[in-house]
């Protein structure tokens, strides 16, 4: 298993974000992150990176103490996509992904044949071949978001974590990056932050479910996407249909 | 290509800085003068030499070193002329002259200060460090460190107080060898923000990316920002606080590295800056000795505003 969770607390600021967070993920497919805005969703992601160091307990990584991890090895085993990356003007597709090698180049010289090769397949698993020469600044939302994806692809990591990957997107371009995240998720293990529990519901493997720093739930998303610990997470009702055999999870207030 | 052109052209304007003067010579004039020190070449080699070295070496250390807070702040406006460093490192250099302290450790000592100040009032408890807090924090440093050096300016009798002036605004008057040596000892302190391209180029993606990706994004911040600190209160204390060229020489170097932070190209174009306006400063009206950071004002504002405006229309 790619993580493994103990007791895991994190304070932030004197404040408790998290707080004895215990679960093991399975390897490979998606498992999706849901709960309410500050229920520590983006401090658990931190925390699996290896940005966060946890105040009591643990997480390990293919069974090894995370925090023992040295950065740059950490780095090739576990890509993360923050929502606070930014791409500095002027950048091209192509060089915003070429970044992810960075834990793979030895330093001070260039990429290496290797190196350009993981940058190609990223491109062409993301459909960028041909924005590959524009600035990404130039690109619309959709776009970007998928050359984002790129870049943490390009890092060959077996572990993806995405931090609400779908935010800003609109239906076409959601349902275009969900597939493309169901292409990653046939191959390594991702863990990411959704807000629409409808698309958890038809693409996540596992679900997690956090409120006030706490562990609500985990497990398949029949179990967790429920009226009852859906309830337990986010304080409303929701009433979970399946129209076409397929999961519909809405508030029931709408 | 483009660093290639710009190291050419600090290469010309240092052979036009070492034939230009009270007596014109002409590049074979040069030659001889640099090929013979104690003969024909005396004069260039006490006077002129000395003092286009020490240029040099100030420009390329307050290039670099606004470049690199520039990009550990993600912020084109967090140059340490800005961000109150230089200030208080001027504010050190004067305090330690009126104690009669060497005047490099007392402009150190000001530029660590401000360091820690800034590192210290900016770091949000849970979001770490506030990069938009350290320019308007920086800026309230930089008018408070300039108000504390006024203060000991106007203590000071009427002919320090002229001296301490002209310094303020950023001269060469008066540089020769010891100052050649002084400037060497900050050679140690460019050369890990030289190497540090790369890390700088990942730390623009955002912190947290960057440290995905295995940069060491804390440590370096530290590590980087304290020579760049040290290396602008150094630069200080060889010819003052020269106005504009650590603002605009990472803007510029950027354009010449197709908008990539590198710490090559702002070395380059901070040097430039410094030997053109000290040409200048020395040719235009020689008799006046006007300091030379009027002049690296002078042509380091429009320089900014054109490469601010080339950067910004993509």
């Amino acid at each position: 298993m790619p993580f493994q969770t103990q007791n895991l607390s994190i304070r932030l600021g004197g404040k408790r974000i998290l707080q004895d967070v215990t679960f093991n993920a399975p390897v490979g497919g998606i498992t999706g992150i849901i709960g309410p805005n500050g229920s520590g969703k983006t401090t658990l992601l931190r925390a699996l990176a290896g940005l966060l160091s946890p105040d009591t307990g643990h997480v390990l990584h293919d069974g090894q103490d995370l925090g023992r991890i040295p950065p740059r090895d950490r780095a090739r085993r576990i890509a993360m996509m923050p929502q606070t990356a930014q791409a500095p003007a002027g950048l091209t597709v192509r060089e915003l992904v070429a970044r992810g090698r960075t834990p793979w180049l030895r330093p001070f010289l260039p990429m290496t044949a290797a190196d350009q090769g993981a940058v190609d397949r990223a491109l062409a698993a993301c459909g960028l071949n041909d924005l590959a020469a524009r600035a990404v600044d130039s690109l619309s939302g959709g776009q970007r978001q998928r050359a984002w994806i790129a870049l943490v692809l390009a890092q060959e990591s077996g572990t993806v974590l995405l931090d609400e990957p779908l935010n800003f997107l609109d239906l076409p371009h959601q349902s275009e990056l969900v597939s493309l995240l169901r292409t990653v998720g046939a191959t390594r293990s991702v863990m990411m932050i959704l807000h629409d529990l409808t698309i958890a519901a038809r693409v996540c493997d596992h679900v997690l479910a956090l409120r006030d720093g706490r562990l609500v739930a985990f497990g398949t998303p029949a179990d967790v996407l429920a009226p009852a610990p859906l309830k337990q997470t986010f304080g409303i009702d929701f009433s979970c249909t399946r129209p076409d055999g397929r999961p519909v999870i809405l508030p029931a207030a709408l | 290509m483009r660093l290639l052109a710009l190291f050419l052209i600090t290469v010309a304007l240092a052979w036009l800085s070492l034939s230009a003067g009270r007596t014109w010579l002409t590049p074979p004039e040069v030659t001889r003068a640099l090929l013979d020190p104690e003969g024909a070449g005396r004069m260039v080699w006490h006077l002129r030499l000395p003092r286009l070295a020490v240029g040099i070496m100030a420009g390329a250390c307050f290039g670099l070193s606004g470049l690199v807070f520039q990009t550990l702040l993600r912020n084109p406006l967090a140059s340490p002329d800005v961000i109150g460093v230089t200030q208080s490192a001027a504010f050190g250099a004067v305090a330690a002259l009126t104690m009669g302290a060497p005047v490099m450790f007392g402009a150190w000592a000001g530029g660590l200060a401000a360091i820690l100040f800034l590192g210290w009032f900016a770091t949000h408890p849970r979001r770490g460090l506030e990069t938009r807090a350290v320019v308007l924090q920086g800026l309230a440093l930089a008018i408070f460190a300039g108000a504390a050096t006024e203060t000991l300016i106007l203590r000071m009798n009427d002919n320090s107080a002229g001296m301490a002036l002209t310094w303020l605004s950023g001269t060469l008057n008066g540089v020769a060898g010891p100052e050649v040596g002084r400037a060497l000892w900050l050679l140690p302190l460019a050369l890990p923000l030289l190497l540090a391209g790369r890390a700088l180029d990942r730390i623009e993606l955002g912190d947290d990316l960057a440290r995905a990706l295995g940069v060491r994004v804390g440590l370096l911040r530290t590590g980087l920002g304290l020579c760049a600190a040290f290396l602008a209160a150094g630069a200080v204390s060889l010819c003052g606080p020269m106005g504009f060229v650590a603002l605009a020489a990472g803007p510029v170097g950027r354009m010449m590295a197709r908008g990539r932070p590198s710490p090559l190209a702002a070395m380059l174009a901070g040097a430039a800056c410094v030997t053109l306006a000290d040409t200048l400063a020395r040719t235009f009206a020689p008799a006046a000795l006007l300091p030379t950071g009027l002049y690296t004002a002078l042509i380091g504002a429009p320089v900014l505003i054109m490469a601010v405006r080339r950067m910004a229309r993509g």
